[in-house]
């Protein structure tokens, strides 16, 4: 673990501060102080990624490093939307998965630049990236919902079960067609790049098997309305599961080497 | 109609389960062996009994019709699993026995600078696999490189004694701008008397290169040497021409004349080692002696002609001499764009867009 002494990693050290005390501010129901906090957060981590993208020359979303600042950031306003577009509240969790999401950028990923390599020379490049991560962000939001509804139907609390359910169904419709965005574009963007819309690749995979999953809730809640709530949390937890896979393992891991390598 | 929705809804849903597993499987073996397992009779079979599926939808659920986005997104994944099996192999060769359209599905082209071809070769095999009705000719080809902090390089090429006779081998050259340097082992002596991190080459009348001049939008150097040996001594630049990474400078002269040219010595500018930031080959494609069109293909930018797609895929990594391109059949594509547009305007729609009409309408 390396911490970064530069104008950047102090910027993005601050983020992630003012998010963990915007946290532990708004489990205390100090709603103001806390959205203040969590406001403050993001002006630092938005800065954090404005310096980043003029350093290096580019939307910064070319590494690992590069999208979790950028997913850091783009947590606050995702969080007001969920509140006073969705009604869906839960902003001290929001605080915590920004903070939560700028550490491993702060002190485990290498902030180390790389010129673009010709085949992220695309204008198709920031919108596959950016709907990738919007989804991801919601889908988050989505798993502790899920979470929250395994917990209170195993409680036996069927009233708070049922609007953890409610809140889920929505985020998912949400973060789906962002999935399905970003799924396209990057189709569109392998056509142009590689010569095929679908290459088989690794990471492709476990996208489509992410956005399977999603589609499956989709159906499973067509069916059977909130019938089957407990089997829809499951599959938000599996979709969740191969976000991480999608998002780490075929990045960190030599077992599924392929056409996303660099990213 | 409620249990056949009920039943259509469980097959969709197995549907979704058996896809997802074959792909987390597919993940595992990699992307070549997860094309074979995909395209493999089963899997075929999969394929068509999910394309049915979703035809029966339509038949089945009313409110696929009704909702417009969800009608949207069902065409859409129906057009992109026919768009897909359209420009499969076996769509290829379906399409071969049924309508006599003999494509060719994918393959390679190597085509060296001024000449055309029409030969589309095997990716592993290098075998011609067949002819497309039109040639492309490479003009040129070039890469350019992301602007590097470190000076080109100076290696001299020279015979080196090994057994009983000798081989070719080369010695770097530690240069600095108005100083001299040793070349190996060898007497040889380079003097750098200038040297341009971003020039042009300048050549007389005849083509040969007489100097350089700075030239800020160059990724390219230049380089004044006097190199000499005992009492001979040669002067002169060292200047790629524009998308070359290297250069060649003649020490003949340097020789006993009863050995010039026999072995070769050359000083050699090199440049270091930088990332390339695009590789680019000027196209024209030709029907007859005519030439049709011309393009500047690159990485994301392929040309498009007569049914096929060709994508600036590798190159000639020692001499840049000629170019590498892949060829893919546009069979299918059309069907799978409308696909992918209607799967994001109708997820779009269902989620977004009809919910928030149904709340306005509850509102009023």
């Amino acid at each position: 673990m390396t911490v970064q002494f530069s104008i950047l990693g102090i910027m993005m050290m601050v983020a992630l501060v003012l998010d963990a005390m915007a946290f532990i501010v708004l489990l205390t129901r100090a709603r103001r102080a806390g959205l203040g906090l969590f406001a403050a957060g993001f002006a630092s981590a938005a800065t954090a990624v404005v310096v980043r993208s003029v350093h290096v020359g580019h939307a910064p979303m070319q590494n690992l490093f590069e999208v979790f600042l950028l997913m850091g950031a783009l947590v606050f306003p995702l969080s007001l939307f969920f509140r006073y577009v969705l009604g869906v509240g839960g902003m001290a969790f929001d605080a915590l998965l920004a903070a939560g999401v700028l550490a491993p950028a702060v002190f485990v990923f290498s902030p180390e630049p790389a010129p673009l390599p010709p085949a992220l020379q695309s204008v198709l490049f920031v919108p596959h990236v950016a709907a990738y991560l919007a989804a991801y962000v919601v889908m988050a939001k989505v798993t502790v919902q899920a979470v929250w509804q395994l917990i209170t139907v195993a409680a036996g609390n069927a009233e708070v079960s049922a609007g953890a359910e409610r809140s889920a169904y929505r985020m998912v419709a949400l973060g789906f067609p962002l999935l399905t965005a970003g799924l396209v574009l990057g189709a569109v963007w392998g056509k142009q790049a590689w010569g095929d819309w679908w290459n088989w690749d690794p990471k492709e995979l476990w996208s489509l098997v992410t956005w399977l999953v999603f589609l499956a809730y989709l159906h499973l809640r067509a069916l059977g309305g909130r019938r089957w709530a407990t089997a829809g949390s499951v599959l938000v937890l599996a979709g969740a599961a191969c976000i991480l896979i999608t998002l780490f393992w075929v990045n960190l891991s030599r077992l599924f080497a392929g056409l996303h390598s660099y990213a | 109609m409620a249990r056949g929705r009920q039943v259509g809804l469980g097959l969709t849903l197995g549907a979704l389960g058996v896809l997802a597993s074959v792909s987390i499987v597919g993940a595992f073996l990699g992307a070549e062996r997860a094309r074979a397992m995909f395209n493999s009779q089963p899997l075929v079979a999969f394929w068509i009994l999910l394309a049915g599926l979703l035809v029966a939808g339509f038949f089945l659920m009313p409110r696929l019709v009704r909702s417009p986005g969800l009608a949207a997104m069902h065409l859409g994944a129906l057009l992109v699993l026919v768009g897909g099996m359209g420009g499969s192999d076996l769509g290829h060769r379906l399409a071969g026995r049924l309508f006599g359209a003999a494509k060719i599905p994918h393959g390679y082209m190597a085509v060296e600078e001024g000449d055309a071809t029409d030969a589309v070769r095997d990716s592993e095999t290098g075998e011609t696999i067949g002819r497309l009705p039109f040639r492309i000719r490479l003009e040129d080809f070039r890469i350019e490189y992301y602007p590097s902090d470190r000076p080109w390089e100076l290696w001299l090429e020279r015979p080196v004694v090994f057994g009983e006779g000798f081989e070719m081998g080369m010695a770097p050259v530690a240069w600095r701008e108005g100083e001299e340097a040793s070349a190996g082992e060898s007497q040889i002596r380079v003097r750098v008397v200038r040297y341009l991190s971003a020039a042009a080459p300048v050549y007389d009348g005849a083509g040969g290169l007489v100097g350089a001049e700075a030239d800020a939008g160059s990724d390219a150097a230049a380089m004044e040497v006097i190199v000499s040996l005992g009492e001979r001594s040669v002067h002169g630049w060292l200047a790629p021409a524009k998308g070359e990474s290297r250069t060649a400078f003649s020490l003949a002269p340097l020789l006993p004349d009863e050995v010039r040219g026999h072995p070769a010595l050359a000083l050699w500018f090199v440049r270091p080692p930088s990332m390339p930031k695009d590789y680019f080959s000027d196209l024209a494609v030709l029907e007859g002696e005519r030439t049709m069109a011309r393009k500047t293909i690159e990485v994301n930018h392929p040309l498009h002609w007569g049914g096929y797609h060709f994508y600036q895929a590798g190159y000639d990594e020692a001499a840049g001499q000629y170019t590498i391109l892949l060829v893919r059949s546009a069979s299918g594509l059309t069907a799978a764009y409308v696909g992918f547009a209607l799967l994001v305007a109708g997820a779009m729609a269902r989620c977004w867009v009809e919910p928030a009409v149904r709340k306005l309408k509850g509102r009023a």
